[in-house]
Parts: C-alpha cells; structure tokens; sequence
C-alpha cells in the first residue's frame, strides 16, 4: 500500500473466550435455557422412573382397556393419561420409555463421537493412506441415508436393542470424522501447530494438546444435535418394530400400537410422540443455544 | 473444462458404488439364521432334499465371492433376483410401486420449496420481527416432530375427528382410473378424470404434509441463513445506492445469490426425504417403495431388502453428485474460466 | 446550497452501549464544489455517507440534525422518495470494487441497471448508454467487455466501472468513499485523474471520504477533518496542508513523509482513539493533544469560525 499508514494505533477487536463469557452468553438465550431445563427434567424422569411412576409399565389390566385420559368420558385421575389396549397405564409407560430412549441416545452418541474423533484425528492429522483409507470407508458410508442403512443393519441381524445401537452406532460415526478431520486439517495448517512442531513438540502432545481444544466446541455442538437425530431414528426403528421389542416400553413402540385403534382411543399413539418431540425440541433448542455461545461467527 | 470436471468426479465415484454394493451384500449375506429355512420354516416342514435344492436354486451354495460376483453381474443388467415373498423377480415388483413413491416425493419436494422459499427470503430480510422468530421456532418444532407421530397425529385430526381427508391409500376403492404413467395425478389430467383427479389429491394431501415437514423446516432455515449472509454484502449496499427499489434488491440481486448454495443443499435434503419415505408410506399404507422395505425387512426377503437398500444408495449419491455438478454448472466464477 | 448537512447525529445502538458515530456534524456543499471529509478508520466519516443517502443500516439510526439535498430533507423523505434521489441526482463509488459488484451478474447488467433506475430510458437505450459510459472511462472494446463478469476484471476496471455507473445518469452528487484505498499506486492515479476529469466535465460536485492525505490535495478545494465523530477543522485545502491549525490535523500532516526529508522515525500519534460508547466529557482530543489545557479536558469546544473562513474546534484559536 502507498498510502502511508496515518501513525494512530486502534483498539484491538476483542473476543468472548473462556466458560464465564460461554455460559453468560448461553443464559442470556431463553430458548436454550428453557431446552437445557426440559433436558434436566426428562433425564431426571429417566433416572426416578421407578419412584414417580404411578403404576407398573407392564401390569397388564383388561378391565381398563383403551381408558380415557382423565377429562374424557371414563377416564380418571388414577390414570391421568388413559391406558392402552392392553390396560397398561400409559403415562407409567412414557415414564419408563423415557428411559430407553436417554440410554440409547447417550450410548450411541458417546460411542459415535468417540470413534469419530480418533479417526478424523488420525485421518486428518496424518493424511497420506490413513487418511485415503478411512475418506473412503467415511464416503461409502455416507451414501446411506440414515434410516435406510438402519434398516439394512437390522435385517440382516434382526431386531433388538443392542443390534439398533450397532445399527446407528456404525452409521453415526462418519459424520463426526467427517467433520473433525476437516478441522484438524484446517489447524495441521495453523500457525500455532507449525510452531508447536518446530518446538519439537511430539504428534501426540500436538493432537491432544493444540488440536483437540480446537476441534472439541464444534464437537459438543454436533453431538448435541447428533442426539436429537438418534432419538428420531430410535424411536421411528422401534415404530416399525425392529428396535426395542415388547414388553419394554418405547416411546415408538407404543405410537405403533395405538395406530389401530385411532380411531376410538387416539390418547395411545399422540401422548408417547408428544414425549419424542417434546425431548427432541429441547435438545435441539439447547443445541442451538450451545452453538450460538460457543461461535458466535457461527450465528446469523 | 467443465466435462472434464463432471468425468472426474464420476471416476471419483466408482470405488464408492463399489463399496456401497459389496457392503449391501455382505450385510445380506452375514446374517445368522439362513433364509430358505426361514423360507421354507413358514410352509411347514421341508425335508434336507428340499433346503438344498432350493439353496442350489438361489445359489445360496456357492462360496461368497463367487456369489458376489455374479450379483454385481446381474445387478448391471437390472436383474437383482427373485422375491422371495412375491414370487416374481425383484426389479419388476420395485418397478411397480416406484410411481407411488416418486409421485410422493415430488408432491412433498414441491410443497416444501413453495413454503421454504418464500418463509425463508421473508425472515431474512424482517429479521428479528415477529415472522422471523415464529418461522425459526416452527422450524425447529418442524425437525422435531418425528414422522410417524406427525403422521398419526394429523390423521387423527383430519380424517378421523374431522373427516375431511381420507386415512390411507392412494386413491378411492371404486374410483376407475386407467394407468397411463402410474402417477395418479398425471393419469387422472391425462384421462380427464374429474373424480380420480380429486380423490388422488385428498390422499394424496396428508402423506405429502407429513414428508414434506421435516425438510421444509431444514430448507427454510437453509434458504434464510443464505439470504442473511447475502444481504449482508457490499453489492447489496451498492445496489441499494444506485437507488434500485427494495424488492429488486432482494429478489434478483440477493436471491441469485442465496440460491447457488441453497439449492445444492436441496439436492442432498430430497436424499434425506427417501428415509422418510419409508414410515410415511407405513402410516398412511401408501403402496409405495418404502413400505416395501419395511414389509421385505420383517419377512426377510434378501433379494428385495438388497435391491431396494443399493437403489436408495445410489439414488442418494446420484443426488449428491448432481448436487456437486450443478453448483460447479451454476457458479459463474466457474463457469467462464 | 446543493447539500447541506446540519447538525447530524448518527449512533449504533449495540448491546454495548451507544456508539456515537457521528455527533453533530455540520458543512455545506454547493453544486460544482468539491470536498474531503479526512480522517481514520472508525471516525465516522463513512457514516456520514452512509446518512446522507439515507442506508444507515440496523442498529444504526439518524438521531439528530437535518440532511438538506436540493430543498429536501433527505432524513425525512419516505423511501421511495428517497429512492428517486439515490437513482437521479447522486452518483456513488464504493471503496472496495471487488465485493461492490454482485458477482452473479455481468458488468454491463449492473451499470444499464443504475441508468434504469433513474428512470426514462428502455432497456436497450440503456446498455448503449452503460456501454458508451464504459468507453468514456476508458474501458477499451466496451461492448464485447460489458458481457463479462466482474471477475473477469481487475481491480482498476472494475473501479472504472462503479465510476461509469455513476457518471452515466449525470447526477449533481458525487460520493466517493475511499475510492482509491483498494488499489495498486499505478492505478491509482488514473483513478483519480478520471475522477477528476470526469467532475469537470459534468460540473458535479464531490464529497470525497478517505483518510489518505496525499489524494486529497489533487481532487477537493475544501477539506474537512474528523476525529471521534466530529468535525474538528475545516479549510481551503491548500491553506489546511500548508498551515493545520487544530493540533490533530497537524499531527495527521506531520505524519506524511516528505521526500527529501532526513527524519530517522516517522513521527506517530500517542495514544489511541476514544471508545465512541464511551466519550470523554471535554475535547475528545484532549489525551493525546501536546497542547491540551485543563479547560479541555472540562468542556466541549466548539466550532470556531474564523475570518479567513476556516473552521476550527480548538480553544486554541478562541
């Protein structure tokens, strides 16, 4: 540049780092408070499930089949929900079917992330045949939709709990590799990973020491939406029967068992997705409130 | 330049197709528990004669690479077996129901981009105002709300309580339509069939609201994050400067501009509406693809489970991939170099 | 008086407080004249560009003062109205050509498309005149250049360009805001010469906003310093080079090397600019002025007119 550089310092631009500012900036977004405390609420259903259920989720009672919610004609407040066909008290069920859909999504989201970092680590930090190897396996797998390949996984080991946690544990975890090799890529390049070489530093001091704080907020932040999306899939596996098999109670399970009687007892199918979405809404409520305080580049 | 372009990245996607039909396969083929026992278990009891002819019949005896082989072998030329449950060879019974889903499909695309679109370009430029944040919020409730409950749901709103719109199926038994295309909407127009024409639409109304939810949520949200990070460029600026009024501003100079990434993200996002296809078809009983799957899953037909899981994939990575060209097409930047 | 600005008042309204961008600036320009408005990033003078075509955007507002373009109060016009200005009687250049120009349309689209907003030309009128524009800046084969896209330019065409787009309707405003900064020297000056030129031609009057002193002098017969959102001098720039008379605009004169000049260290400005949220309650130069006194620090100087028609706001020339 010719023109000459008036001599007048400016200040410079400051940025909101560290958890004080992260968590002041987090609490300021109603939203995202109100999705953390239904979170808290429904883990702790999960967790007290056997203390504030009001009924066995499975006591079979035919005197009560297909009972209204307790302000319809026939219900009563002993069963504030109603009952399904089978008598069993529906908002015990929600209760406990809290419970399979929090286990799932936590272990399944766990084992997802942690698999994907180590090998979008490896993949991006390394490159070379590591990395070819592993993009490749990462794009095969990609060109499943979710669901489908869920699915497949499913037929052709049959349906079950552990076999769906397989299922989307074997699919998930490309798309957090996807996402932390590109950053760790984008940080081999930075100027404070070339210094911590030059140093001497040693490979795995700098994955874990320089990149990793890097890659960690777009991580939480991806693994949080990644929660609500595991839910959706477990719950639409248990619908159509190949997740989670009866007795135990399944949000998804139990809207498919309404689905016949829709016409006469519609309390059976809506009250468990109610349960799905009002779950998967504050997760992703939280999700965005996480996004937005961690980079705020990242919000419009 | 730009064939050139195109011809890689295809060779790029061979290994990947590759892949994605030797996993298909092998997920098929890893399963404990073998499936003409399973075949025959239901029609009683079968002596070891049978079982074997009938592993011999479906080559079920032959070592597993040779068995692969000529899977890919047929899967070129279309022939992807016989159904077990139908009896009748797996692309003719696929065949027969694609109409259905794609029929599905379309209607469920078109509907979400004329909500997104203009939901979208609306919040972005009133940001803040009161349709920005109610559209944002919808949006998230929109991806929220599983398919299948939302599905039920409006079925027990609409057609049960209400009775405006029908439960499932695709058209009224008793109305006659003649089958030109196997789109019912296309046929009932084609045939000037009044009555065919509005009994396909009301049943049409209901799956097509439940699939097309979840992507008009994400697209919708797509389409304003463009527009925000467009609007807010200097040509924008510029253009407001030249005194241009507001609506040209937004709709040919900011729009031209959100569409470019936005419609590539639509291309992978249709990919995503062939998942939903599935519960949505089972819901509401469509006779489409996806319910289908669902009924090859629980009766373990393989032939039909391998041949639908290898189209969903290779309809997914073509959309992907024309997703890729299309923004390579568009980009002018690109375009004259 | 073609523009006259009166006392205007442009501040941020941001979650950290109020930015007081532009606080109670005031100058004329009549048709023909031209002025610079100097001073660093972050002064406010892009602000004021900005307020006087009236796109001060969210969370930026006109507060105060009055903006008054040929009789009308261009802070109180509705939006179409305003509009009409915009497309008739002003001509702008932006600093930065490369992302000023919208990308997904050709160079000839967007210059026909400022003539068409001015209204009373058909489409095909339209192009002929954007192409010949382009020829009179000095764009040689216009007519095939103008199907290309701005990408396929370089920096100095497409400033050439913005500058066609704002001859070609013949405006009575110029404004330029930094037009120069984003370029290489050589193209400079054949910027500024077509600048020039092309305002002497159309006898358009010129509010040039940049803080390099050196194009200041080649272009502008008033110039205008601003430091913290006010004005602090203003003068015939001839006499403002030669004799500053309120102490910043002596230190930003005394900063530009002289050739010939056998100074070691180029000299600097102590301190830093006040946080316009934050405004001290005297003179806003008073920390960093060699020659504050205490009645500085305590109020607000104001403007000081004096005889041979300069402006200063400085207690030292009370």
């Amino acid at each position: 540049m010719s023109t000459v550089e008036l001599g007048l310092r400016t200040e410079a631009a400051r940025r909101p780092t560290g958890l004080r500012e992260f968590a002041r900036s987090f609490c300021r977004n109603r939203l995202a408070v109100i999705g953390a405390v239904l979170i808290l609420f429904f883990i702790g259903m999960a967790l007290a499930a056997p203390w504030i259920a009001p009924h066995s989720p499975t006591e079979t009672n035919l005197d009560r089949r297909l009972q209204a919610p307790f302000w319809a004609p026939g219900g009563s407040y002993d069963h504030p929900l109603g009952c399904d066909h089978l008598g069993r008290d529906l908002i015990s069920r929600i209760v406990y079917g809290s419970r399979v859909s929090i286990l799932i999504a936590v272990v399944v989201v766990s084992l997802t992330m942690l698999i994907g970092l180590v090998t979008g680590l490896l993949a991006g930090y390394f490159g070379g045949l590591l990395d070819a190897f592993i993009s490749r396996i990462v794009d095969v797998l990609l060109a499943f939709p979710f669901l489908i390949f869920a699915l497949a996984v499913t037929a052709a080991l049959g349906p079950g709990l552990v076999n769906m946690i397989l299922a989307l544990v074997f699919k998930g975890w490309v798309e957090f590799c996807r996402v932390v090799r590109a950053e760790t890529m984008s940080a081999k390049a930075s100027d404070y990973v070339l210094a911590a070489r030059s140093v001497g530093l040693s490979n795995v001091r700098i994955l874990v020491g320089e990149i990793l704080p890097n890659v960690v907020p777009s991580l939480i932040v991806l693994g949080t939406f990644n929660m609500a999306v595991v839910i959706i899939a477990e719950s639409s596996l248990s619908f159509l029967g190949l997740g989670v098999q009866p007795p135990t109670p399944a949000w998804g399970s139990m809207v498919n068992d309404g689905r016949p009687y829709m016409l006469n007892a519609w309390w059976i199918s809506t009250f468990p997705g109610v349960a799905v979405a009002a779950l998967v809404l504050s997760i992703n409520l939280m999700g965005e409130g996480l996004r937005d305080a961690l980079d705020p580049r990242l919000r419009d | 330049m730009r064939l050139s372009f195109v011809s890689y990245r295809l060779v790029q996607l061979l290994p990947v197709l590759f892949g994605v039909a030797l996993l298909v396969f092998l997920m098929m083929h890893i399963t404990p528990g073998d499936p003409v026992e399973l075949m025959l278990g239901q029609a009683g009891h079968a002596t070891e004669e049978e079982i074997q002819a009938l592993r011999h019949e479906y080559g079920l005896d032959r070592p597993l690479h040779v068995q692969f082989v000529s899977f890919m072998g047929n899967a070129m030329r279309g022939d992807f077996g016989t159904s077990f449950v139908h009896k009748q060879p797996v692309s003719a019974v696929i065949a027969a129901r694609l109409p259905a889903t794609v029929e599905l499909t379309a209607f469920a695309l078109l509907l979400a981009v004329a909500i997104a679109l203009p939901l979208g370009i609306i919040s972005a430029v009133r940001q803040y105002s009161f349709v920005d944040k109610a559209g944002t919020l919808g949006a998230l409730v929109g991806i929220s709300m599983p398919g299948f409950w939302l599905g039920i749901v409006l079925i027990i709103i609409f057609a049960v309580k209400l009775h405006w719109l029908p439960v499932s199926g695709r058209v009224e038994y008793g109305v006659g339509l003649d089958h030109v295309t196997g789109f019912y909407i296309l046929d009932s127009i084609l045939t000037r069939n009044g009555a065919a024409f509005w009994s396909a639409l009301r049943h049409l109304a209901l799956p097509a609201i439940t699939l097309c939810a979840a992507m008009c949520a994400v697209s919708m949200r797509m389409v304003r994050s463009s527009m925000l990070e467009v609007i807010r460029q200097d040509y924008i600026l510029y253009a407001r400067a030249k005194g241009l009024p507001e609506s040209v501003v937004v709709l040919k100079h900011a729009l031209k501009n959100a569409m470019l990434p936005t419609i590539t993200i639509l291309a992978v996002q249709t990919g995503l509406l062939l998942s939903g296809n599935m519960i949505i078809e089972t819901v509401f009983s469509w006779p489409g693809v996806g319910r289908l799957a669902v009924g090859a899953i629980e009766a373990r037909n393989y032939p039909l489970i391998q041949a639908i899981v290898l189209l969903y994939a290779l309809v997914y990575t073509g959309l992907n991939f024309g997703a890729d060209v299309l923004y390579f097409v568009l980009n002018p930047r690109v375009r004259t170099r | 008086m073609l523009l006259e600005v009166d006392n205007l008042q442009t501040y941020f309204f941001t979650a950290g407080g109020v930015t007081k961008a532009v606080d109670g600036v005031s100058f004329a320009l009549d048709n023909g004249q031209s002025m610079a408005l100097v001073g660093e990033s972050g002064c406010g003078k892009s602000t004021i560009a900005l307020s006087i075509i009236g796109l001060v955007l969210y969370p930026g507002k006109i507060v105060g003062g009055r903006v008054l373009f040929d009789g009308q109060d261009l802070t109180k016009v509705p939006p179409r109205e305003m509009r009409r200005v915009r497309a008739r009687k002003m001509g702008l250049v932006f600093q930065d050509p490369q992302t000023t120009l919208n990308p997904a349309f050709t160079i000839g689209e967007q210059v026909a498309e400022s003539i068409l907003a001015a209204g009373g030309t058909a489409r095909k009128a339209a192009w002929d005149r954007a192409v010949a524009a382009m020829e009179e800046v000095g764009i040689a084969s216009a007519a095939e250049r103008a199907k290309q896209y701005p990408h396929e330019f370089s920096g100095g065409m497409r400033q050439r360009t913005m500058i066609a787009a704002a001859i070609a309707r013949s405006p009575s405003l110029f404004i330029a805001d930094e037009p120069t900064t984003a370029l290489d020297v050589t193209i400079q000056a054949q910027i500024l010469d077509l600048i020039r030129r092309e305002r002497e031609r159309l006898d358009t009057a010129l509010l040039l906003i940049t803080h390099d002193l050196g194009i200041v002098g080649e272009l502008c017969e008033t110039a205008a310093v601003m430091y913290a959102g006010q004005l602090v001098e203003r003068a015939p720039t001839a006499s403002l080079l030669s004799d500053p008379l309120h102490p910043y605009s002596r230190a930003l004169i005394g900063c530009v090397p002289r050739l010939g000049s056998r100074a070691q260290r180029l000299p600097t400005v102590g301190g830093s600019v006040p946080d316009l949220a934050n405004l001290p309650q005297g003179c806003r130069f008073a920390d960093r002025c060699p020659e504050a006194m205490d009645i500085c620090r305590q109020d607000m100087p104001e403007i000081i007119r004096l005889e041979n028609g300069r402006e200063v706001r400085c207690y030292l020339h009370a």
